[in-house]
């Protein structure tokens, strides 16, 4: 059972361009087993949502009541950016109660990251620039598999 | 104007019952407009010697507030080694062995540092930052 993920960046941002790919293969945390878990790519329009408020995107699993010892630790996000306004962007957060801001994906970018919930507030938070909607895309590769009460919205 | 594009092409034949084969590609512009980024700061390799502190890779002190991308790569061969991304003081995850990760940062504030922490002595980050000025 495999899952990879490919990374292709390609540029004449400098004399001697920029060709770099790297393919990564999604394992458990610390081991070589491969993921076995998903949320399946989804797609959210946020609507009807007040600019500068974060709203959840993607819970955390709760580690304070979650009986398994390891729990999600090498989770990984993949989040797109739809829109094709340019200005059109979505702040992205993890953290609820000490959030703290990555930045922001403006129209037709994506982003994938590890993911480690430290705690039930870690969760992964948005903010979109306009009310009107901006849709996203996203999808969880994980390894929660049971008494989690987040991830899977 | 440069031109930058970040592909993503993520796969799996057995994950789900159905394959799945999710492709993504970004050009990477300036905050709120069209334009390509035009600077970098290379593709940089960083390799903790002696301890295995917090180090502090991108300072946000010293960007401006714009829509930079990030790229990080674990690189690592043993499984159980990883990296902490942390942003300001809030963990984001774990980069494990052969891990990559691809990501905005917004440095809006001079807090908004990216740390890394490595597991174990003598691990080599890879590592690049497209810079929105």
């Amino acid at each position: 059972m495999a899952t990879t993920a490919t990374i292709t960046l390609s540029s004449d941002i400098s004399g001697d361009g920029l060709a770099l790919t790297n393919t990564a293969t999604l394992r458990k945390g610390g081991t070589t087993a491969a993921m076995e878990m998903t949320t399946g790519l989804a797609r959210k329009t946020i609507t009807g949502n007040t600019v500068g408020t974060f709203v959840p995107l993607i819970l955390s699993s709760d580690l304070a009541t979650n009986t398994v010892s390891k729990v999600g630790p090498a989770a990984k996000v993949y989040i797109a950016n739809t829109s094709t306004d340019p200005t059109e962007w979505v702040n992205i957060n993890i953290g609820t109660s000490s959030g703290q801001e990555v930045g922001k994906l403006y129209a037709g970018d994506w982003c994938f990251f590890p993911w480690t919930q430290t705690d039930a507030n870690a969760d992964i938070l948005v903010d979109c620039s306009v009310t009107t909607g901006i849709t996203l895309e996203y999808m969880v590769v994980h390894e929660v598999s049971q008494l989690n009460n987040g991830i899977n919205l | 104007m440069a031109t930058t594009t970040a592909q993503l092409i993520l796969t799996s034949t057995d994950l789900l019952s159905d394959s799945l084969s999710v492709s993504a590609i970004a050009t990477l512009t300036g905050a709120g407009n069209s334009t390509g980024l035009t600077l970098t700061g290379g593709l940089g390799r960083k390799k903790l010697t002696s301890g295995h502190a917090q180090y502090v890779l991108f300072d946000g002190d010293a960007y401006a507030n714009g829509a930079h991308k990030i790229y990080l790569k674990n690189t690592s061969s043993t499984a159980a080694e990883y990296f902490t991304i942390e942003i300001n003081s809030e963990q984001m995850g774990k980069l494990y062995a052969g891990d990559w990760a691809f990501f905005p940062w917004e440095a809006n504030a001079d807090t908004n540092d990216i740390k890394i922490d490595p597991s174990a002595d003598d691990m080599t980050l890879e590592y690049m930052i497209f810079i929105d000025e």
